[in-house]
């Protein structure tokens, strides 16, 4: 496992340089920050301005050229300059990644657990009323478009605090602003800005898992083992807890990995309406404002990111199930 | 189970519930579609004054931000924003106030006079207010206007260690002196500049010194003075100075900036809110829901339609549209081989129903859209004049269609019907593309409509959508429709239509029109510098360059318990008067 591990990491060397060569390539195709900036400025900059600012971009350098000195920069610690002059690229990303860490925690352990509990309360009775409720639940989730749900929530909460005159739900930012006085204030202030987005971004995620959870389940529960497990005499709860899903939820781990891979890069829409200052909001306002720089620096860590959320997978495949073995 | 479904059920019935009540509950303060709510109707004819009152100490105020913060030094050109601007109106004292109906008017808490003395050289002499101090107590003197000068004359500091966002004015300057123990200062310039009154946005020469580790004037000096300003949001967390009534006491990157009184403000009116928090917010279309819901207390944002009406079904929210300097227009560039002859230009012009894109853009939310006839001033300023109506163009009805299908087939046109092909006289067919902001569904219903009018005399236009503006300066068009950010200080305009001029991205050349836009920036007379302007203005007009469409809205809106605080469409912003922002004195 080991030597797997070690091996894969090894194999992901030549996949970061390929991805970042390409996305530079990419990155160099639209206009270039100073011009976006400063077009249709009235007045103009100075032209000296306008200079300085093209070189401080390294975008008087031929492509090759700003190619190795951003790469030779990465491994010095400078990911590059960026229109904010004040800015560190990484300190600066890794403090927007944890705003997502903290917002997709909580998600993905509301998502699992309603994915686990409907999947298995859907296969265990199959074709039933219930299996076809909570199917139908997790279409309508899974189809509805994420800002959809989130402006949805947003009116239903703010039509809620206007209602009642209370303040509880916060639609803006992971805390008021100013902070209220207090520990609990401050906890119940935290909890009522988490609310919406973690609602938002568990039930697209849990619609998706619960049809894993779903499939996976019935595969199990039509397999020998269970029959044999059934004919011993064992419980149902016993067969169905010790036996079935356990197995049935070696799927389910892999999906997880990849989905909080693709979650780092992917919660845009949730974090833009409720203006949560994470990875999504500080990549997008990257892209429109073409901060070259802070997208190269976004799309790396995305990319490690899905590199080790397929490594941790297929470990995890290797530790659950012991028909794999890696070699 | 069952009992989950019951409560599944009850809370949805709740929901439902509450959202009815609460569509019920909503009463308008507004008064219909006009240009503000009825709590500020007089804002409209008097928007200097209105939402005037008295206020109580104490409260605090969350205003929208839609940038983040590049850096606090709103000299420096990437940080020269808008958004950035109004956070620091609060810090930089100037020596003039753009006041919402677009006039200049002294700033007496920071000056006491300032006036124009000679216009052979041109020489002004401010009278510093005696006890106008910055935030440490250092008397505000001749040191700061000659720290700003110095800095920004693209001269002393080179555009590589000072990339200031401008040094128009500056680069005019001879001299700045002090005397009276520096509380006079008198500039003398070496070429006229017309819109001296537009210059001295100060920043501490004594800060200056701190950063520059002594003599802000030797080698390297202004250099490293300049670097300390723009880490100030860096490895200085926030600027620690102010000359305004209000400082900076918090920055939370990207989320906030908290300004509290500045406890030395010298100013007639002293700031009477405990707090001014301005919430970095960049998608502007989450502010409405935080305005209903309380999370900030002044909006300002683009407006369309559905911005509008929803803001008028809010309680206890007051809003306001105003026509401000900024104008949206439509450019031919002048390089392109059809668009190179003036009569093509001029027929196009013609055709080009102006009233029609107002009336299927902006006026549904915005009644009092009108054409813009000019391309310096804006209507109810002293210099405004009606160039475009003597011209014909941008009307586009059938008479204006006639005269244009006549102007083209006189000059060896062909096809100039509807539903033709215009050919030009080497029997080329015209065809252009037509380009705009593709996130802006006003421009792209502009650009639809010009087209449906162009093609009434044959002309093909293709619908070019961009992600942004960055092509303008490469030229890299045929037609488009973008906006200009005019402002009462029109002497700076003069690069947007002369020959070579940096902004003007039309390549458009007329050497009468070139000698008229010199004198008029460099006419001290203002009455002389709107005649010489609009004299340049007329010939553009005919020669048909760009042309008009309207002044675009601004907008703001405010909850009801704050006074003093109105729209204000310049370049100043509301933030224009600060000092006076306060809780309505009857407020809860």
């Amino acid at each position: 496992m080991l030597v797997f591990t070690i091996r894969r990491l090894i194999q992901a060397i030549p996949i970061l340089f390929g991805a970042s060569l390409l996305t530079f390539w990419l990155m160099s195709i639209p206009a270039d920050p100073v011009t976006v900036e400063f077009a249709g400025r009235n007045p103009r900059p100075p032209q000296g301005t306008i200079d300085a600012e093209m070189h401080r971009f390294r975008l008087d350098e031929s492509f090759w050229a700003q190619y190795w000195d951003w790469i030779k920069g990465i491994f010095h610690g400078n990911w590059g300059p960026a229109l904010d002059k004040n800015a560190n690229i990484f300190h600066d990303m890794m403090r927007h990644f944890g705003v997502t860490t903290r917002l997709i925690v909580l998600a993905l352990i509301v998502a699992i657990v309603l994915a686990v509990l409907t999947g298995v309360m859907s296969a265990i009775k199959q074709y039933s009323v219930r299996d076809y409720t909570f199917t139908f639940l997790g279409f309508v989730f899974l189809s509805m478009p994420t800002f959809w749900i989130a402006q949805l929530l947003k009116t239903i909460a703010v039509n809620f605090n206007t209602s009642t005159g209370t303040h509880f739900f916060g639609t803006l930012g992971a805390y008021s602003i100013p902070q209220p006085d207090g520990f609990w204030n401050r906890i119940v202030d935290y909890a009522g800005h988490l609310v919406l987005p973690t609602i938002s971004l568990a039930l697209i995620t849990y619609a998706g898992l619960s049809r894993f959870q779903r499939a996976s389940m019935l595969e199990v529960m039509n397999s020998d083992y269970v029959r044999l497990a059934r004919a011993k005499g064992i419980s149902q709860r016993r067969v169905l807890t010790r036996h079935m899903l356990r197995t049935a939820l070696i799927p389910m781990t892999t999906a997880t990995a990849l989905t909080i891979a693709v979650f780092f890069g992917g919660t845009i829409i949730t974090e833009t309406v409720f203006n949560w200052n994470g990875m999504g909001v500080y990549t997008i306002d990257a892209i429109s404002s073409h901060d070259k720089y802070i997208v190269l620096a976004t799309l790396m860590l995305t990319g490690f990111i899905v590199i080790i959320g397929n490594l941790v997978a297929d470990i995890l495949y290797a530790v659950l199930d012991p028909r794999i073995r890696y070699a | 189970m069952r009992s989950g479904s019951k409560r599944l059920a009850g809370l949805v019935a709740i929901t439902a519930a509450t959202l009815l009540v609460a569509g019920a509950c909503g009463t308008s303060s507004s008064s219909g579609p006009g240009q503000s709510s009825q709590g500020w109707s007089t804002c409209d004819k008097d928007p200097n004054n209105c939402n005037s009152g008295p206020t109580k100490p104490g409260g605090t105020m969350l205003v929208t931000d839609e940038k983040k913060i590049t850096s606090f030094f709103t000299a420096d050109a990437a940080s020269n924003t808008y958004d950035q601007a109004q956070i620091m109106s609060g810090l930089i004292p100037s020596p003039f106030i753009l006041n919402p109906d677009l006039s200049v008017t002294l700033n007496k808490d920071l000056v006491t006079s300032a006036e124009l003395t000679s216009s052979s050289p041109e020489t002004v002499v401010y009278k510093i207010n005696p006890n106008a101090v910055w935030m440490d107590g250092t008397p505000i003197t001749a040191d700061d206007f000659i720290f700003n000068w110095k800095f920004q004359d693209g001269k002393d500091c080179s555009a590589t260690d000072c990339p200031v966002a401008g040094t128009t004015g500056y680069d005019a300057i001879d001299t700045v002196t002090g005397s009276d123990n520096g509380k006079t200062v008198t500039v003398v310039f070496k070429t006229p500049f017309p819109d001296w009154q537009a210059l001295f946005a100060l920043f501490p020469a004594n800060v200056a010194k701190t950063y520059a580790g002594g003599d802000i004037y030797a080698p390297g000096g202004l250099k490293k003075a300049y670097a300390g300003f723009l880490s100030e949001g860096g490895a200085v967390p926030f600027p620690k100075w102010s000359g305004g009534p209000y400082q900076i006491s918090d920055y939370q990157k990207d989320v906030s900036v908290t300004l509290t009184p500045n406890p030395k403000w010298y100013g007639a009116t002293k700031p009477s809110l405990d707090k001014i928090i301005y919430k970095i917010i960049l998608d502007p279309a989450q502010e409405t829901e935080a305005l209903k819901n309380g999370e900030v207390n002044v909006s300002v944002a683009q407006p369309d339609g559905d911005l509008i009406a929803a803001v008028q079904q809010m309680q206890n929210v007051n809003y306001n549209l105003s026509k401000g300097p900024v104008w949206e227009h439509i450019d031919l560039n002048n390089k392109n081989k059809f668009l190179a002859d003036k009569n093509l230009r001029q027929a196009i012009f013609l055709a080009i129903n102006r009233q029609e894109i107002i009336d299927k853009t902006v006026k549904p939310f915005f009644p009092s859209a009108a054409p813009l006839n000019n391309h310096n001033y804006m209507p109810g300023t002293a210099g405004y004049k009606d160039v475009i109506t003597p011209t014909g163009q941008g009307v586009g009805d059938d008479a204006a269609i006639a005269k244009a299908k006549q102007l083209l087939e006189s000059n060896g046109y062909t096809g100039a019907e509807p539903g033709g092909t215009l050919k030009n006289k080497n029997g080329e067919a015209v065809t252009l593309g037509f380009s705009y902001t593709q996130s802006n569904k006003l421009r792209e219903t502009t650009a639809e409509l010009v087209q449906a009018d162009l093609a009434k005399i044959g002309v093909k236009v293709t619908l070019v959508p961009k992600p942004d503006l960055s092509f303008l300066g490469s030229g890299d068009f045929d037609m488009v429709v973008f906006a200009w950010v005019g402002s009462p200080f029109v002497a700076g305009s003069k690069d947007l239509w002369i020959t070579g001029g940096g902004s003007n991205f039309n390549k458009y050349s007329n050497p009468q029109g070139d000698t008229l836009l010199t004198k008029a920036a460099q006419d001290l007379d203002p009455t002389q510098e709107a005649a010489d302007f609009n004299a340049a203005d007329e010939i553009m007009a005919a020669d048909a360059n760009v042309l008009p469409l309207y002044q675009k809205p601004v907008f703001i809106a405010v909850s009801s318990q704050f006074v003093n605080i109105r729209n204000n469409a310049t370049s100043a912003g509301p933030a224009y008067n600060m000092q006076d922002w306060g809780l309505k004195a009857d407020a809860q």
